[in-house]
């Protein structure tokens, strides 16, 4: 086994058992571990099978092997950043109608308060 | 026993009117509360209407928000027993009893109304039975236990669960999921055989492509949360 399978196996497992402590201490939600477990697995199959790089790459018409995980690289963050911006897009306008919906129940709520007051005199 | 029903309700305006009306009928000492996930219809009026507690969700949050929502409320509210029911019809009244009793017993923490545990009229579509299939086997060999109807919603929780599912129940996916975290927090679940309706107006919003895909992301959550489960405590 060469030295940069060792070092891409570690990496892995390490990566998993980070995200896995994160989880366990509810720093990182189960719905968003899940890609990166499949990450971190997906990591180890490819240093632990030489052959599968040569063959992903050959099948994505690369001529040097090792330029197929940057482009799977490339295509794996550039697909995080899309999701992350949808995430963002939905918690936006969710916090949005949060904002409106407490400020007009603070205005109700004063009003309410004037009223009991009121009656109270 | 202070019991309250909690219905879920996303676009029902057509049939929450009757789901209403018939789980008060048959149970009148039940409360019931409609938990309006921002519905674009008449839910809330229709539900208000036919004599439930409605709360208005400010934004969709799914069908695990919007339960959660109901645990809450039982909790604060200081209700014993919470019971899920669906808010499309096809969950019967008349089977509330059979769920709730256990729980009044003290022989278990919650129930859940099968379909399959012992044979029933219910169909379903191939596709989804399919999918529950795949779901089913996963799920029970990761608790190692025999549940036939891990997706069904048609629930019955006692206050010791609703403390633990007001802190833990998935957005996505609750009622397999939730089977895993009330299991690894050490409560008891039995299942009750019911009979279930087909749902009688409108669509479910569970397509045939959502399905599998929900199937496959269910799966993979509940393998994690049971592995993430025994170092997990409060």
């Amino acid at each position: 086994m060469l030295r940069i399978q060792i070092v891409v196996i570690l990496a892995s497992i390490l990566v998993m058992l980070f995200v896995s402590e994160k989880v366990r201490r509810r720093h990182l939600a189960v719905e968003y571990s899940l890609i990166w477990i499949i990450s971190g697995l997906a990591m180890l199959f490819l240093a632990l099978w030489r052959n599968s790089l040569e063959y992903i790459a050959w099948i994505m018409g690369i001529a040097y092997a090792p330029s197929a995980i940057f482009v799977i690289f490339g295509v794996f963050v550039l697909s995080l950043s899309i999701h992350f911006t949808l995430m963002i897009s939905k918690l936006s306008y969710q916090n949005r109608v949060l904002v409106q919906k407490v400020a007009l129940l603070e205005h109700d709520f004063a009003l309410l308060k004037e009223e009991i007051t009121q009656h109270g005199k | 026993m202070k019991v309250l029903a909690l219905i879920p309700a996303y676009n029902e305006e057509k049939n929450i009117g009757l789901v209403v009306r018939e789980l008060k009928r048959v149970s009148p000492e039940i409360d019931v509360l409609v938990i309006n996930d921002g519905s674009l219809d008449k839910t809330q009026t229709v539900a208000q209407e036919a004599g439930a507690e409605v709360i208005s969700l400010p934004v969709n949050l799914g069908i695990g928000g919007a339960v959660q929502t109901g645990f809450l409320y039982a909790w604060n509210k200081g209700y014993d027993i919470a019971l899920q029911v669906d808010g499309d019809g096809q969950h019967r009244p008349d089977e509330i009893q059979n769920l709730i009793q256990p729980i009044v017993d003290k022989e278990v923490d919650v129930t859940i109304g099968s379909r399959f545990l012992n044979k029933t009229s219910y169909q379903m579509p191939a596709s989804r039975q399919i999918g529950i299939f795949f779901l089913k086997k996963t799920l029970n060999n990761i608790v190692r236990k025999k549940f036939t109807d891990p997706t069904s919603g048609f629930r019955a929780y006692n206050r010791k669960a609703l403390n633990l599912l007001c802190h833990h129940y998935s957005i996505d996916y609750p009622e397999p999921d939730a089977i895993v975290t009330l299991l690894k927090n050490g409560l008891q679940i039995k299942e009750i055989s019911v009979e279930m309706d087909p749902r009688r107006f409108g669509k479910s919003s569970i397509t045939p492509i959502k399905s599998a895909y929900y199937m496959f992301k269910v799966s993979m959550a509940i393998i994690f949360n049971a592995m993430m489960g025994s170092t997990w405590r409060e």
